[in-house]
């Protein structure tokens, strides 16, 4: 057969790799061979098709790699203990163990294979392990993303370390605004800044018209050169110029590419068009590139204009400072001409600026400040748990390698050295690790919204963080430091040329005896930690089922809600009120509506604020005996329909319009603090909402306590007002269905729609909806530490019972002399028990008064339920104990099965 | 070498069968051995790189065959320098003593279930 010579040099690399593949002893003796072998394979006719051939051939040849690996394993393995005869040699020929061991050596593959049925044949041992390491890794992982997104990436902008975030400070106080005329005096009296930008504190709402359908939008108010500062151009159209921020300039706007994609359909000549802005025509000129953020999800960004806007007074701090050093400035320089600028506003303004300040800091540490600390304490802790996860693992490693006495023996006594053995357990580790690695990666993104629930790191926009490069290496490089954490030493104690003797004797040495020590704390360590995160867990939950049985004060099903805006220009205030009343009773005669009522505020999805209130006639005028009552404003028929009782007095009417005199309606824990033990119907009382002066109002009704602010806050005192004495433009929809309520918010929105084409309906939402939302927080908090706490359990389980386990497996000779002396079953059961519980107990000990220093951290979340509450706590020592008692169970009943002969023998 | 030595070392593996029985008539090289058996037992017994070689190693060992110097032929060939094996005479008496075992196994089978008659190819 003759092979054409082009052929063995072409591709010959590639078949060379493959070599490496393949036995040593192969490889040594006939390396040549098989390279030429392959690439003559390779160009038969059945591999000679494309990208399919090239498959098959890669595949075939993996095949041969693998059976033969296998079978060189089973080879050896299977001879001496039966079955298979041994390899005949010639007559009068000593048995070569050279030879033996070149074929031992053998390659990386094999080791992997034999490492995969090794691990296959014990699943239990495997499940627990790769579950165990899958969680330490995935939690670090899920940790390091979130580190890498905020802490390690630098902020999107050129020359972001140029970029700075202004704060007004007072005195030692770091407030995170600043005020508009502060703004301007340092801007115009430094020349630190390439520029100096502004934009406003939080998302502001705009209502747009002019379009197909009216809607509202979210938006900033911004300085015209924020975006230059930042350093970011607009996708289409430009910037802002510099006169369009003076006053009396033509009204413009900046879109952002969502809200683009979302109105235009992405068309390029919406950079032109002319849209109402709270009623103002308002021309856009630009389109924000695509993944551009700032703080907050804007639609669209509206340039900052004197007169145009109120932009508050000096005292008013609303506003963040972004600004950009000029090229050659220091963060230090620029500190101190604006601490001169500071100055020089405390000696023109005493009263209000006195120790007052502007503090520069750069804006990616300003931004990540708050979470800095947090991530890295979590990081920290999370490696803790991985220490903890691989501690774990090895315990149940080396309690396995007195379980494979035999085989290592028959191994050994073959020839297999003990870096052949070391080198074998290691791939096991690696297996493991690798399988964990890949199953915590998973998990991985799973915690990373969790971890966002609990930090939303919004204003950096993080929302959805995702798979990424670093995190997929991150996670590889956790993969093998973990198999070398957790599988060196085992692999080295286990690879031991008499396993059994160095079990039993050579193991009492004093750097052994301090290796299960440390194991031993590790394990009660773990426990501590389980007893915390129970308690947490426990107690959170309690707290939970208490929330949600919580009486509201109003019936909350079947309620819609909806926001109505009208414009604040178009109609004047009794205009409005006529609006809403119109509304409404178009609204009242749709079919599926048993009531409907307008209030200015939802109950807990707006809290809004409260004024003061007192009564003129009380004997004291000092502002501390003023109430803090929360302010509302409704329509008439609103208590009815949210079914709130009416107590005393009557509700507000339309015909209240025609009185000049402001009237409320107060709720009982108003009429409590201002008039206690006398009706308050027909008193007048102060109203002062720190704006205007006090207003005397009249009381006409008084009903039922409701919770406005939040779910676990007693009910606060409220007053509502009239709609005809304090005419809000923008309005809450209630509306009561005898049926499902959503199926109402079409025919409510043409209700709007046939009043004022205009306006738009936003924010449908069901009572029950807002309600269970509100508890959306608690209800993730309760339900992922107490995921944790399982998870803790679990690991702690296990933990137990690897130590336990090697415990016994050390201890095989001492407790057959103590059966063979007497001692019975149930003696030995017990002494394995006791021992286990030793660890729970040591663990409780340390735990339990962690977890009451923990729990007093959580009192902000716990609603009812005191930190330190009696039945939470004594469930977590009974769940401990029993937890403990079944990780006993195996390794007791391993013991009771020990024959004292065998374990004398053993010596 | 004796016929004990030779029972020894029944039943064969597959591959040594195979192998053993290609290079019987004469010595041959690796990738010839492997066409060959792939042709004989239309493509039934595929032998890999790693499955020829490993058996050949044991069969070697085990004194069934060895290395022989390439026959004269492809001597003149620049460049092969294939590697080619003959039979040795214990591996002649092991092959016909699997081959007569063979046999006489298919012959008790047959005995017992008639559907596995030889079949006649006309």
């Amino acid at each position: 057969m003759t092979i054409a010579r082009g052929s063995e040099s072409k591709g010959s690399i590639r078949f060379r790799i493959l070599l490496l593949a393949y036995p040593k002893s192969l490889r040594h003796r006939w390396g040549t061979d098989i390279v030429r072998f392959l690439s003559s394979q390779r160009q038969e006719p059945r591999y000679n098709q494309g990208a399919f051939g090239a498959f098959r051939f890669y595949r075939d040849v993996l095949r041969d790699i693998l059976s033969n690996a296998a079978r060189h394993k089973a080879l050896f393995l299977l001879s001496p203990i039966g079955g298979r005869k041994p390899p005949r040699k010639r007559l009068g020929e000593k048995p070569d163990r050279s030879r033996l061991r070149a074929g031992l050596s053998g390659c990386l593959i094999q080791d992997v294979v034999y490492a995969k049925r090794v691990l296959v044949r014990s699943p239990l041992f495997t499940l627990a392990s790769v579950a165990t390491l899958a969680v330490g890794i995935g939690a670090n992982v899920a940790m390091f993303s979130a580190l890498d997104a905020v802490l390690i990436r630098a902020l999107p902008y050129p020359s972001p370390e140029r970029l700075v975030y202004g704060r007004a400070t007072f005195g030692s106080r770091v407030n995170s605004t600043v005020s508009y005329p502060d703004y301007i005096d340092f801007r115009d009296r430094s020349d630190a800044f390439e520029s100096l930008a502004l934009i406003r504190s939080g998302l502001q709402w705009f209502p747009i018209t002019r379009l197909a359908e009216p809607e509202r939008v979210s938006g900033n108010w911004i300085t015209v050169d924020f975006f230059a500062a930042l350093g970011v151009n607009p996708q289409l159209g430009r910037q802002f110029t510099a006169d369009e921020g003076e006053p009396g300039a033509p009204n413009v706007m900046l879109i952002s590419h969502g809200y683009w994609q979302r109105r235009f359909g992405g068309s390029p000549d919406a950079v032109g068009r002319t849209i109402s802005v709270e009623g103002y025509p308002t021309t856009i000129v630009g389109v924000m590139p695509a993944d551009f953020r700032f703080r907050y999800d804007a639609d669209v960004w509206l340039p900052i204009r004197d007169g145009y806007m109120d932009t508050g007074g000096r005292t008013s701090h609303s506003w963040q400072i972004v600004g950009r050093l000029r090229a050659g400035v220091s963060l230090q320089q620029a500190q101190s001409q604006v601490d001169v600028i500071a100055q020089q506003l405390a000696e023109a303004y005493p009263e209000s600026h006195e120790n007052k300040g502007l503090l520069l800091t750069r804006l990616d540490e300003a931004l990540v400040e708050a979470y800095r600390p947090n991530l890295i304490l979590l990081m920290a802790a999370t490696g803790l748990v991985l220490l903890i996860a691989c501690g774990n693992v090895a315990n149940l490693l080396l309690a396995r390698g007195s379980a494979r006495r035999l085989e290592l023996s028959a191994r050994a006594a073959l020839g297999a050295s003990r870096a052949r053995l070391t080198r074998q357990f290691m791939a096991e580790s690696l297996l493991l690790a690798i399988l964990a690695g890949g199953l915590g990666t998973v998990l991985a993104l799973w915690l990373q919204r969790l971890i966002i629930l609990f930090m939303p790191m919004d204003s950096l926009g993080i929302k959805e963080i995702g798979m990424s490069l670093p995190m997929l290496g991150f996670a590889l490089v956790a993969s093998f430091a973990t198999a070398i954490v957790f599988g060196v030493g085992p692999a080295l104690t286990v690879s031991q040329a008499n396993p059994a003797a160095a079990l039993n004797s050579g193991l009492r040495s004093s750097a052994h005896g301090r290796a299960t020590r440390i194991r031993s704390g590790l394990v009660v360590l773990q426990v501590a930690l389980t007893v915390v995160l129970i308690a947490a867990s426990g107690l959170l939950l309690r707290s939970f089922v208490r929330l949600q049985g919580v009486d509201v004060g109003f019936d909350s099903e079947n309620l819609l809600t909806a926001r109505v805006q009208i414009s604040s220009s178009e109609y004047d205030a009794t205009a409005r009120t006529l609006f809403y009343r119109d509304l409404l009773e178009r609204i009242r005669a749709i079919p599926g509506v048993e009531a409907a009522a307008a209030i200015s505020h939802i109950p807990i999805q707006h809290p809004y604020m409260d004024w003061s209130v007192w009564d003129p006639e009380a004997p004291t005028q000092d502002p501390d005996d003023w109430v803090a009552v929360y302010s509302r404003t409704a329509m008439p028929g609103y208590f009815e329909t949210m079914g709130i009782p009416l107590l005393r007095g009557r509700d507000h009417e339309d015909t209240d319009e025609a009185n000049p005199q402001p009237l409320m309606v107060i709720n009982e824990s108003a009429a409590d603090r201002l008039f206690p033990d006398q009706d308050p119907v027909g008193r007048l009382v102060n109203v002062y909402n720190h704006v205007s002066d006090p207003v005397p109002v009249q009381v006409i009704g008084v009903v039922g306590d409701a919770r406005i602010t939040a779910l676990d806050r007693a009910p606060a005192p409220q007053m509502y007002f009239n709609h005809s004495n304090s005419a809000w433009s923008s309005m809450n929809l209630i509306v009561r269905a005898t049926g499902h309520p959503t199926s109402l918010a079409a025919p409510i929105r043409a209700a709007v729609l046939e009043l004022d084409s205009d306006v738009p309906l936003s924010d449908v939402a069901t009572m029950s909806d807002i309600l269970s939302e509100s508890l959306g927080r608690n209800r993730v908090v309760s339900i992922t530490i107490a995921l944790f706490g399982s998870v803790a359990l679990l690991l702690a389980m296990i933990g137990l019972y690897g130590v336990l386990a090697y415990y016994v497996a050390r201890r095989t000779q001492e407790i057959g002399v103590r059966v063979a002396f007497g001692a019975t079953g149930g003696d030995v059961v017990r002494s394995v028990i006791g021992r286990g519980l030793l660890f729970v107990s040591a663990g409780l000990a340390i735990g339990l008064p962690c977890s009451v220093a923990v729990t007093r951290l959580l009192r902000s979340q716990l609603y009812e339920v005191a930190p330190t509450d009696p039945l939470t706590y004594a469930s977590v020592v009974a769940c401990l104990l029993l937890v403990g008692t079944v990780a006993c169970l195996v390794p007791a009943r391993r013991a009771v099965r020990i024959d004292p002969v065998d374990a004398l023998r053993a010596e | 070498m004796t016929n004990q030595d030779a029972r020894d070392l029944l039943p064969l593996t597959p591959a040594t069968f195979h192998i053993l029985a290609t290079i019987a008539p004469g010595a041959m090289h690796g990738y010839a051995i492997k066409r060959e058996v792939e042709d004989r037992t239309d493509g039934v017994v595929r032998l890999g790189a790693g499955t020829l070689y490993a058996g050949i190693q044991r069969m070697e060992r085990e004194g069934l065959l060895r290395e022989s110097p390439p026959p004269e032929e492809s001597s003149q060939e620049a460049g092969s320098r294939w590697r080619f094996y003959e039979i040795t005479d214990l591996g002649r008496d092991v092959l016909e003593l699997e081959v007569a075992r063979l046999e006489s196994d298919l012959g008790r089978v047959r005995a017992r279930i008639p559907r596995t008659h030889a079949r006649q190819t006309s």
